[in-house]
């Protein structure tokens, strides 16, 4: 365990050092990749509390993109709300939802709970598409991000855009390594190893696990106003299951059950996909072959690499 | 409204070849195969080019399924199943099978371009005859028989024989069954090969009507998904009525209800596991 | 009628087992060059008209020269897989990194609505090659987008004029529930009432979920329409045609549509149910005259096929965007030149006079044109039957600015 202690320890230390002057050193595109790094991260993030640390794999958690975009996008454009009431309005509208969803969902589990989640995404996806007042299939678009010129920065910049992300990020980090350390992340571990035995010891389990699912789905929602922040538009399309399908695959690559390996997750994904579209049209046999072999031969995705690496240079 | 049923009853035709596969290997790994649309794609592009080789299509409905059972067998022999006997998770399978579908897109993508393809009707079964009064295409006719033919075999199969009293074990108590002395691996591997080789049937009996590209799967794949949930993991009856409630609502709302079309399916899909979290005609699985 | 096409599966096979793709970076220059990046949905449904685009964006710049006033110009590739956030994502890629002046883009309506929002905040211009939504050219018009396809209202109202006028008074429509099929249907219903028609029934099939169009079929037939109108797209095209033939409906209630449903790259697909079927288009190979003939053979040459109606809209915008910049003098620093400056060419283009309106930057398509399915030896193809008068678009509630 200290092994893994050790790394996070130091992979934090690394990447807070390189996170916090990469907009010195890298382009507007290389800054714009690494503030979609946070953003999926913080996506990521939220759904590694359902699937790293409780074992209820979600095949619905683009939803809460979809949630917490087209909220902030309601909030700011319909309602005309200021940006720094907007986004607790959301995250408090996002929870609100995420607990409902989750009252209905964790009533089952296994494949089950796969297909509902994929269910109520697929129903939120048919709200969207067809819902005009937010642009129906053709997107809502005119999100302003938020003014902060009482600071004296503008937001469109994107040094700026890249510290407005960077202390999101960096709160969601925190919160969530928070939980995950409390005697609450303890028992979502015991729920994943043997949910039996939890509830023979007395846990109510059923309330953990609408716990966990509404802070995964508030979260991740937060991820979604980030997205919607940083590009300015919602559609539909960001709901679909294949955005599930990858969301489950950053988790899984970068290391499911850890803190990190949802972001490190985040980041081959967004980079990887990048890089390829440069150099390939056939992209999507590339990045299908790197999952492939990820999951094959990397237990535990790349932070399992990392500190079996680490493990072997100790001996 | 006859002929709004007998297109709901071909659809669930369609979704029922995809889903009996995916519930048996359901039923007994607990793995969803997402690969399970590619396998189908895969089977209608095989169909296009037999049928561009050789012209005639009922080659094409017997090489192209037979084909894609050899490629299932193998899939479940040389990746899957060595994975599962390392111990890796139902979670971490069903990524394997999401990658894999990508890269039967990509595959496909590059070996036949991103240009649509099909396969004309044949001539024999062109044109229509009138069932009750109403005329229908011969060729949906066609696709309701075959699958209804499908369903009556594998159930007999399943019901009479040993082989399908191995798998009938199989689903109901694995490690059970195991320890009997069954040698699993291969019933597994027959499983995934005419599962495979059912939803290649699917691809290659819908290419007439539908036409043929790399992402053709990932629809059909939702809909048979839905079907084995709704169902029961594991059970023929399950994904056969599933399959009809399934066709029956998706049309039925098309023409009745256009505006609940994309919610309607979903809705149901909730219901039933609301009511019956183990399907409609699942039992809860065996723990140890 | 071959229906695979062994050229393509061989060179895949050569780029699968080799593990190498084509690399994209389609000009090599070497003195600052002008950038233009074409943003198109590469994979997914739209991949083949974004291909033929492609081709006929490249033969354009080819047939400049490869330079504008001096400086070559560079084609910059970004795949938008048809979702606006990865639009979004690879327009931040290409303004970001490869700095490109122009971004050439926007396949359909919310691509073009996110590619349009971020390029007017960022002050850069869009040229936009095929999304056909009225709004882009009116309350949306802005100096930074410039449109080179053609527009909605302008286009599918000519057909519903012409069927008006051919004797035929009783339509059904059937058109994807979606912003566009909306669009589309109601610039058709608004031709086809003027002329004097009636829409006696409509069907609105799921977009891209719809698989069996049989129970709207069954309720053309009850309606007792004189024929279908219908758009549909690329694989949906295709399945809307062969299953409106399965059901016997070709004699009694034929189905007509612009070049959508009968795109000349589906046509092998859809085979004989397409056969003798009546469509709107804005371009055939054989139209008659010089230019047309030219392009048809350099385009042949080239790809081994003959052009699409989409291989044209690439060629125009790659076309107008070239000539435009020659008017700048290849000075493309004051962006908000760069868009009235393409509106401001004219030329002869395959498809006829290529203009287009500076009130609205539209383009204008003054000649349209009724084709016929016919088969001419073992292919499909589009034959001409009468052409017909378009106007430009009201372009009502457009204010510059």
């Amino acid at each position: 365990m200290s092994d893994v202690r050790t790394l996070t320890i130091l992979a934090i230390a690394v990447a807070g050092a390189g996170l916090a002057c990469a907009p010195f050193v890298l382009n507007d595109y290389q800054v714009n990749l690494v503030i979609e790094v946070m953003v999926f991260g913080v996506f990521a993030i939220g759904l590694n509390f359902l699937v790293g640390y409780t074992g209820l794999v979600s095949l619905g958690h683009a939803m809460f993109l979809g949630i917490g975009g087209y909220g902030f996008g309601i909030f700011t454009v319909l309602l005309d709300w200021p940006w720094w009431a907007a986004i607790p309005a959301t995250i408090v509208c996002s929870a609100a939802i995420s607990f409902l969803i989750g009252i209905v969902c964790i009533r089952s589990s296994g494949v089950g709970f796969f297909i509902m989640t994929l269910a109520f995404s697929e129903l939120m996806y048919g709200l969207a598409f067809k819902t005009k007042l937010v642009g129906g299939d053709d997107g809502m678009s005119g999100i302003s991000r938020p003014d902060i010129s009482f600071l004296g920065l503008d937001i469109y910049n994107p040094e700026t855009l890249y510290g407005f992300m960077f202390i999101a990020f960096a709160i969601v980090l925190f919160v969530s390594w928070r939980v995950i350390r409390s005697p609450f992340g303890m028992v979502l571990v015991g729920i994943r190893e043997n949910e039996k035995r939890m509830r023979a010891l007395g846990y109510r389990t059923q309330w953990y696990k609408l716990a966990v699912f509404t802070l995964s789905g508030t979260i991740s929602s937060f991820g979604g106003v980030l997205l919607v922040i940083k590009t300015g538009f919602m559609s539909p399309e960001t709901l679909s299951w294949m955005m599930s399908g990858e969301g489950l695959l950053m988790v899984i690559v970068g290391g499911a059950g850890t803190l990190l390996g949802p972001v490190i997750g985040a980041a081959a994904y967004v980079l990887l996909r990048a890089g390829l579209t440069g150099i390939t049209d056939h992209w999507v046999l590339f990045l299908g072959s790197f999952f492939v072999l990820t999951v094959v031969f990397f237990r535990g995705g790349l932070v399992g690499l990392a500190s079996g690496v680490m493990a072997w240079v100790r001996r | 409204m006859l002929i709004q049923i007998l297109n709901a009853v071909q659809l669930s035709m369609l979704i029922f070849l995809l889903a009996v596969g995916l519930t048996f290997i359901f039923g007994i790994m607990r793995v969803i195969n997402l690969a399970h649309g590619a396998l189908y794609s895969l089977g209608a592009y095989l169909g296009v080019v037999v049928v561009d080789v050789t012209g005639s299509f009922l080659l094409a409905l017997i090489v192209a399924p037979l084909l894609v059972a050899v490629v299932g067998g193998l899939l479940q022999i040389f990746a899957i199943g060595p994975l599962t006997a390392r111990g890796r998770n139902e979670l971490e399978i069903a990524l394997l099978t999401f990658g894999l579908m990508y890269i039967s897109i990509g595959v496909l993508e590059t070996l036949f371009g991103k240009d649509y393809l099909s396969i004309a009707l044949p001539n024999a079964m062109a044109g229509s005859v009138d069932v009750f009064g109403v005329s229908y295409p011969i060729y949906r006719l066609f696709i309701i028989a075959v699958g209804l033919l499908t369903a009556l075999c594998i159930s007999l199969f399943i019901e009479r024989t040993i082989v399908g009293a191995a798998v009938r074990a199989c689903v109901d108590n694995k490690p059970m069954s195991e320890s009997l002395g069954m040698n699993t691996d291969w019933v597994l591997a027959g499983v995934f090969a005419v599962g495979s080789g059912l939803a290649a049937l699917g691809g290659v009996i819908m290419a007439p009507v539908l036409s043929v590209f790399p992402h053709m799967g990932s629809s059909v794949l939702i809909l048979s998904l839905i079907v084995v949930v709704i169902g029961g993991m594991g059970s023929l009856k399950g994904s056969f009525y599933g399959s009809l409630i399934v066709g029956l609502t998706d049309t039925l709302t098309q023409s009745y209800l256009p505006q609940l079309t994309m919610f309607a399916v979903y809705i149901i899909l909730v219901l039933v596991m609301l009511t019956r979290p183990h399907g409609l005609f699942g039992r809860p699985a065996h723990s140890l | 009628m071959r229906i695979v096409n062994w050229l393509t599966v061989a060179k895949g096979m050569a780029a699968v087992c080799g593990l190498f793709g084509a690399t994209h970076s389609l000009t090599a220059s070497a003195a600052e060059p002008i950038k233009i990046g074409l943003l198109l949905p590469y994979t997914g449904v739209f991949a083949s008209i974004s291909e033929d685009m492609t081709r006929g964006f490249m033969l354009a710049v080819d047939e400049l020269g490869g330079q504008v006033a001096g400086r070559p110009i560079a084609v910059i590739k970004g795949d938008t897989e048809l979702k606006p956030n990865v639009a979004l994502q690879q327009l931040d890629k290409i303004l970001g990194s490869d700095k490109v002046d122009i971004v050439v883009g926007g396949a359909s309506s919310s691509e073009a609505f996110a590619l349009r929002d971020a390029l007017v905040k960022r002050k850069k211009p869009l040229v936009n090659i095929l999304a056909a939504s009225d709004s882009l050219t009116r309350e949306l018009c802005s100096p930074y987008l410039v449109r080179t396809s053609f527009s909605a209202t302008a286009f599918e109202s000519a057909m519903g004029r012409w069927l008006a006028s051919q004797g035929v008074k009783k339509a059904f429509t059937m058109a994807p529930d979606y912003s566009a099929g909306h669009e589309v249907i109601g610039s058709f219903q608004k031709g086809f009432e003027e002329g004097g028609g009636k829409i006696v029934g409509q069907a609105w099939p799921a977009f891209r979920t719809t698989k069996d169009y049989a129970p709207f079929f069954a309720k053309a037939k009850e309606s007792g329409a004189d024929f279908i109108y219908a758009f549909f797209g690329g694989a949906e095209a295709i399945q809307v045609v062969k299953q409106h033939a399965d059901f016997g409906l070709k004699k009694t209630m034929p189905l007509y549509g612009s070049s959508w449903v009968y795109d000349v790259p589906l046509l092998p697909a859809q085979g004989d149910a397409a056969l003798g079927a009546k469509l709107l288009t804005l371009y055939l190979p054989d139209l008659p005259g010089k230019v047309n003939e030219e392009f048809v053979k350099r385009y042949t040459d080239k790809y081994g096929v003959r052009p699409s109606t989409p291989a044209v809209f690439g060629y125009d915008a790659a076309k107008s965007t070239m000539l435009g910049l020659q008017k700048l003098n290849g000075d493309v620093s004051k962006s908000d030149k760069i868009a009235p400056a393409i509106a401001s060419v004219s030329y002869e283009s395959p498809r006829g006079l290529f203009k287009i309106d500076p009130k609205t930057q539209n383009v204008i398509n003054e000649r349209l044109y009724v084709a016929e399915v016919v088969r001419n030896g073992n292919a499909l193809e589009h034959k001409l039957v009468e052409a017909v008068k378009g106007f430009p678009d009201s372009g009502e509630g457009c204010k510059m600015n």
